[in-house]
């Protein structure tokens, strides 16, 4: 039956040679780095100017963001607009045009090949003048 | 020469003879503190970086000690505090993909140290410790290794006696019953 009061209390732990000897100097260099103006206070320093970057940085994606979804769209509409407004007056004088021409075509009173002939011949028109008119 | 605490901590107020303060402070108590965080953490390599960032805390406190407890147990509560903060940390990592316990990492720690050559009973006593919950682990080094008086330990853990006893008496059953199984 083991009992812990009849074990020998050594834990077998063990250290690197000489490793209490330079402890103290290594842990004294660890502290001044710690301390060191440069390595303690670089980010304190710093971190006002890193907030201000961060902050211009932001507010520049912001408005990136912004400008992205919203400016570019306005300016499509703007543009669309404008061509809209093109294509009404292109349209509507294209529409013009050929309700002009449907109307010459559609309109006009229906007229046999005699009467063309009849008409030609009083106004002493032959093949030559027609030809030479096209 | 030797000296007290409050000649060293008189010493560290003044600016002019800080540094030297704190290399006697150093000599007093590096070894002490450093096989306190050794039976918490196990590894030596681990130790190391414990003992040095502890120290590192030690010297950035110091300024503000106000002698509300003893300086070494001021100093011990920060070891053990720093060990601890290390364990989770390293327990994180380790069980970066899963749940494993802390205990499970320190025997790894003990079979992987080099700098470990108990026989096979230390070995089995260590293993047998480990299985401890950390409280218990805590207060059995510090009791059964350390020979500290409840009243100590009370501080450090900021415990009461009464619970340490008990956490103790727990602790040592607990090691006997396992070491016992593992000899049958």
């Amino acid at each position: 039956m083991k009992n812990l009061s009849n074990m020998k209390k050594d834990q077998g732990f063990k250290v690197p040679e000489g490793y209490f000897e330079n402890l103290s100097s290594r842990i004294q260099e660890k502290v001044e780095q710690e301390e060191s103006p440069k390595h303690e206070n670089r980010f304190l320093i710093l971190k006002p100017y890193l907030w201000m970057a961060a902050s211009i940085l932001g507010i520049g994606l912001f408005v990136k963001v912004i400008l992205t979804n919203t400016l570019p769209e306005n300016f499509e509409r703007y543009k669309i607009t404008k061509q809209t407004a093109v294509n009404v007056d292109t349209t509507s004088t294209t529409e013009d045009d050929n309700t002009a021409l449907n109307w010459s075509t559609e309109d006009l009173p229906e007229t046999t090949s005699d009467e063309i002939i009849d008409y030609l011949s009083d106004y002493e028109i032959d093949e030559e003048n027609l030809l030479a008119n096209l | 020469m030797k000296r007290s605490d409050e000649e060293i901590l008189q010493l560290f107020q003044n600016k002019s003879t800080r540094n030297k303060a704190f290399s006697l402070l150093l000599n007093e108590y590096q070894e002490r503190l450093y096989w306190q965080i050794r039976k918490i953490v196990i590894s030596h390599e681990d130790t190391d970086d414990v003992l040095q960032n502890t120290f590192v805390k030690i010297w950035k406190g110091l300024k503000d000690f106000r002698y509300d407890s003893k300086l070494y147990t001021w100093m011990y509560r920060i070891a053990t505090n720093e060990s601890l903060s290390f364990l989770k940390e390293k327990q994180r990592k380790f069980f970066a993909y899963g749940n494993g316990e802390v205990e499970e990492m320190l025997l790894a720690n003990l079979e992987a140290d080099s700098y470990f050559d108990g026989d096979k009973a230390q070995k089995e006593l260590q293993k047998a410790i480990l299985q401890l919950p950390e409280k218990q682990r805590l207060v059995f080094n510090m009791k059964y290794f350390d020979e500290m008086k409840y009243e100590e330990i009370s501080e450090i853990l900021e415990t009461s006696v009464g619970a340490l006893k008990a956490s103790y008496h727990h602790a040592v059953k607990k090691i006997e019953t396992i070491l016992n199984l593992n000899e049958v």
